[in-house]
């Protein structure tokens, strides 16, 4: 018997390895262009083994793209932030006063995702110029926190749904008031669903394009209007963009590796109950 | 739709009066922050959007003024021949996205499944594809990989003595298909893993002992536990996908023609290169009709498959 | 006394040459025009600065397409800022995605930005819908050593013009370019064929065929949609063949013969002999394909000439040979014509300081700094004659300086067509609704290029859209 789940283990590592190294290529493939020059990034044959050139390296952190990269941070987190410090009491609400409502509520928050980004564009910045909200991280952390808020407490919502009844019981009978129940009992053990729930509002964030590029100029771009400044209809621009595209994947990535135990988790309970 | 009032709390006291008009306050404290945060930005908006799509608004005329042109966006846009190609696209990209994300992730939520050295470093570089930039995998894989003049993949088939295709030209959708599917494939292979691991093992002990091979405990144990999962993988993969916009307008454009051109780029192409304010509006209106009709009949299709709230 | 008098004379015959700017010695040049006008300038005059008020605090900003001239400006701007005190900040955005922004921002009254980098085609709408402000009133706000070193005619007339409307300039050209081939001298050689200076589509035709064999493709065509990709040479092939987009009554002409020809003649080559993906491949997919030595020709903007003479860049220096956009049955509207050029935006609240950052960029010393700092073949090309007159740049960019000279100042955009037409343009067609009217057409024309559609199907819908178009903008009564 042993031998024969060696063999398994064997043709499983096997298989395992050879699909990830071709999926994840890709993304070690652009790594490596953005230590390229013009020329070498685009010559074929491909050159694999090469001397990595520091200079698109250089050139991109010039460009000031720390800049970039905090603002991109600070509306991100803040709009994460605002859309959990919403959405988890929200999700609370839904389920500890449950009422005939709950599907419908739900169904109405996932519908506000049905409209195409670029439909509510213009609306949106004239919203925004109004208030003299244009240019400013602002308008970016109010659009993004009402995007991602749905999801936050679908999420939430499926973690709630799952404690069983017998925690919740106690925290009723100990005269706890709905806050107490909230913080003391049911968050801590749902901190999975936290976890999901950041960690997807992040990404979706972070990876905004058309907000981001719509609403800021120079107060307030964010890591994908940086790299849109590399592409250009004239001129070559691969090694470079590479490097911005690196650069700019470093954060969500990061974030998603040192989470991803935590995501499986969080993802694995969320959907036993939808 | 009964049984869907009830979330899965069980036993949880749903007579007693008292107990529910005292919730009541509690709960409109917890819901409307975050409801009225969400209705502000996203309703305005959208009423703000239906307005201006009553509008003749040319963006770039404005000696021609706006006026109100009653439902003429509509029965402009709905008797065009590239709504209903755009219409047709969305639907065959969202659904071929779908089922080979799913298919995909299945496989290698399958394989991760199984205990085997560096199992977590593989995983960790599963999910990678997920986190990188819409924008960054466009450009990956119709620049550096696919382009068949200087792309590596396209010198791999070279060397092979095959001729490269022009995938993006010959069939667009296919290329846009396979890069999304990199993309989304790890959002699939998530859910369905955490499903798995949540099959209880006895089961499939109690199966093997029974003497069923491994292609029956697929079908009969594994699957069935899954369906669930399929089906909240679905229902948010759908919502996403729907919406995809950045990889279109980086890979092809729409194009060539409108082989690959989608509502949300549709949308785009109008208020951008067309400038009809009025007219993209109208376009935005009608996918949002779109997919109430479909989420809806997902979602019902969703509650029966899954039994939502039956009890544990 | 003999000797002095020559003496006197020769040196009198330098400050002439001095003076007329003969020269590159341009420090003497200005330390003398100084001298001449008595000027008081506020910052060292010299051959890479224009002299220039100062505006301690003010801050403006300016929108910008990522090209590599204007990256490299970007790069300088510093310099800018050191002398006048105007911070400068950049939204630098891709063609299209910039053209969405600034249009957003301009039509809806937000006015973020100041200086706006606007093109030949924007220029006129821009000015008619009142969204930029004439510069030469506020040039002539600036101090008189100013206005005498920038020296607004050296610019040249043809391009000032396509900049300007009902005869007032609007905005001040950054670069320009026209079109033209660039072929590989040493294929050529092998094969025995030569490269006239002044080739027709046949000849080129035949080249192509000849020299694709193996991976070596004959010539290299845009087919990316995009009314500023595929349309731009196409319709240079268009108009050489004695087509048009529109009769003087504003009927589409797309389905005429000679646009047939043309669009056929453009489409199989460029499928039969042209590059693989040519659906997806624009200016920089063909300038890799050439770079890298895939592709044996190719007829494109003239600003490629000086990447592809660049070793940071091209795998080819010294083997690019070039010559004259090819022609067939009429020389008109054979070459295209397009500036980047920098405009004042109406609702700018710093119209002055924006219009002394325009002054900056588009003058002689610029070009020079560029030229000296990193190397003149970078220099951006186009806009002025006394770049043309630089031995410098001439030196460098010998090969190809008087071609592309000549090729921009002989585009003309009002008399581009065989037969009359109603509109300006050469590659477009210069009303607001081609932007939309183009892009539907260029990706018709993609698609028979990728083989999804023929020409003729893609033609007679393209005529469609273009009869609506004229109709729907009120140009066709």
């Amino acid at each position: 018997m042993a031998r024969k789940l060696h063999l398994g283990t064997v043709v499983t590592s096997l298989v395992a390895y050879a699909v990830t190294i071709a999926i994840v290529f890709p993304i070690v493939w652009m790594i490596m262009t953005g230590f390229k020059d013009e020329v070498s990034a685009y010559q074929m044959p491909p050159s694999l083994l090469f001397t990595p050139i520091l200079d698109n390296l250089n050139e991109a952190l010039n460009s000031g793209i720390m800049t970039y990269i905090e603002h991109s941070a600070v509306a991100v987190g803040a709009s994460t932030l605002v859309a959990l410090l919403l959405g988890i009491p929200a999700a609370f609400g839904l389920v500890w006063h449950p009422r005939k409502s709950n599907p419908n509520v739900l169904f109405w928050l996932i519908s506000t995702k049905f409209m195409p980004a670029v439909g509510v564009l213009i609306p949106l910045y004239l919203i925004f110029k109004n208030v003299h909200l244009l240019d400013t991280l602002w308008a970016l952390i109010i659009v993004y926190a009402a995007v991602n808020l749905p999801l936050v407490i679908w999420i939430m919502y499926s973690f709630f749904s799952d404690i069983p009844k017998e925690l919740l019981e106690a925290g009723r009978v100990d005269g706890a008031n709905d806050w107490q129940v909230l913080m003391r009992i049911i968050l801590p053990i749902s901190l999975p669903g936290v976890a999901v729930a950041t960690l997807l509002s992040v990404i979706f964030s972070w990876n905004e394009f058309l907000f981001a590029v719509t609403f800021s100029y120079t107060d307030a771009p964010t890591i994908p209007v940086f790299v849109s400044s590399y592409m250009t209809s004239e001129g070559l621009f691969w090694a470079r963009m590479s490097m911005a595209l690196s650069l700019a994947i470093v954060v969500p990535v990061l974030l998603g590796w040192a989470a991803q135990r935590q995501l499986i988790r969080g993802l694995t309970l969320g959907a036993v109950k939808g | 739709m009964a049984e869907t009032t009830r979330p899965a709390i069980r036993g949880e006291p749903v007579a007693g009066k008292s107990m529910a008009q005292r919730g009541s306050a509690e709960r409109r404290l917890f819901l409307f922050p975050a409801l009225i945060l969400v209705g502000v930005v996203t309703q305005v908006a959208f009423l703000a959007t239906i307005y201006i799509s009553l509008l003749n608004w040319n963006l770039v005329r404005p000696d021609l003024g706006t006026h109100f042109a009653g439902l003429s966006n509509y029965t402009t846009l709905l008797t065009s021949e590239t709504f209903r190609t755009a219409l047709q696209n969305t639907v065959t990209l969202t659904v071929g996205v779908l089922v080979a994300g799913m298919v995909v992730g299945l496989l290698l939520a399958l394989l991760l499944n199984r205990p085997f050295p560096l199992r977590g470093l593989v995983r960790t570089l599963l999910i990678t594809p997920f986190f990188v930039m819409p924008v960054a995998t466009a450009e990956i894989w119709k620049n550096m990989l696919l382009n068949p003049l200087f792309g590596l993949i396209a010198w791999l088939i070279q060397t092979a003595g095959f001729t490269p295709p022009d995938i993006f030209g010959t069939h667009p959708l296919i290329g846009i298909g396979i890069l999304l599917t990199w993309e989304w494939y790890p959002f699939f292979m998530l859910i369905l893993l955490g499903g798995l691991q949540s099959l209880p093992e006895d089961l499939i002990e109690a199966a093997h002992i029974d003497g069923a091979g491994p292609l029956a405990i697929f079908r009969y144990i594994t699957l069935p536990h899954l369906q669930r999962y399929i089906a909240i993988a679905s229902l948010f993969g759908l919502i996403y996908l729907l919406g995809i916009f950045g990889e279109i307008y980086v890979a092809t454009q729409g194009g060539p023609g409108d082989a690959s051109t989608t509502l949300p780029y549709l949308t785009y192409q109008t208020l951008f290169d067309n400038w009809e304010v009025g007219a993209a509006s109208a376009i935005g209106v009608t996918a949002v009709i779109f997919t109430i009709i479909v989420a809806t009949g997902f979602n019902r299709i969703l509650l029966r498959m899954t039994g939502y709230g039956e009890a544990q | 006394m003999h000797l002095r008098l020559s003496h006197l004379v020769g040196i009198a015959a330098v400050f002439s040459l001095v003076l007329t700017g003969w020269t590159t010695s341009a420090a003497k040049t200005i330390a003398a025009h100084s001298v001449a006008s008595g000027a008081r300038s506020h910052s060292a005059a010299s051959s890479t600065t224009l002299p220039l008020p100062r505006k301690n605090g003010v801050t403006i900003t300016v929108a910008t397409v990522g090209n590599p001239d204007q990256v490299a400006m970007e790069k300088l701007a510093p310099k800018f800022t050191a002398e006048t005190g105007i911070n400068v900040n950049f939204v630098t955005l891709p063609e299209d995605q910039l053209r969405s922004k600034v249009t957003t921002d301009v039509a809806t009254g937000a006015g973020k930005f100041d200086a706006v980098f606007i093109g030949t085609y924007d220029a006129p709408i821009w000015a008619k819908n009142k969204w930029a402000v004439p510069f030469t009133p506020l040039l002539n706000k600036l101090p008189a050593s100013t206005q005498s070193a920038y020296n607004l005619s050296d610019i040249f007339p043809s391009i000032r013009g396509a900049l300007s409307y009902n005869g007032t300039l609007y905005a001040v050209p950054f670069y320009g370019e026209s079109s033209m081939l660039y072929y590989r001298k040493d294929l050529f050689q092998a094969a025995h064929l030569a490269m006239p200076m002044h080739p027709t589509w046949a000849q080129v035709a035949a080249d192509a065929k000849k020299l694709n064999s193996g991976s070596m493709h004959g010539i290299c065509l845009r087919g990316l949609p995009g009314w500023g990709q595929v349309l731009a040479p196409l319709d240079t092939v268009i108009n050489t063949y004695g087509g048009r987009w529109y009769d003087t009554k504003w009927n589409a002409q797309l389905t005429s013969a000679p646009v047939k020809a043309a669009v056929n003649f453009y489409v199989n080559l460029v499928r039969n002999y042209g590059e693989p993906g040519a659906s997806s491949s624009g200016f920089t997919e063909c300038e890799t394909d050439m770079a890298t030595g895939k592709v044996a020709m190719w007829v494109d903007a003239t600003v490629a000439a000086g990447f592809l003479e660049d070793p940071k860049q091209s795998l080819e220096v010294g083997k690019i040979g070039f010559a004259y956009a090819p022609v067939q049955k009429t020389p008109k509207g054979s070459r295209w014509l397009w500036s980047w050029a920098l405009a004042v935006e109406g609702a700018s609240k710093n119209k002055e300081a924006a219009a002394e950052f325009i002054a900056w960029a588009t003058s002689r010393q610029y070009v020079n700094l560029v030229g000296t700092t990193n190397g003149w073949t970078t220099a951006p090309p186009g806009t002025r004659a006394s770049t043309y007159k630089n031995p410098q740049y001439l030196k460098a960019a010998s090969a190809f300086a008087g071609l592309v000279k000549t090729s921009i100042l002989s585009a003309n955009q009002h008399n581009a067509t065989l037969l009359p037409v109603p509109y300006v343009g050469i590659q477009y067609v210069d009303i607001p609704e081609f932007e939309g009217l183009g892009t539907s057409v260029s990706n018709l024309i993609s698609a028979a290029i990728a083989g999804n559609t023929s020409v003729d199907s893609a033609l007679s819908q393209a005529q469609k859209l273009a009869q609506a178009a004229a109709v729907k903008g009120g140009y066709k009564k």
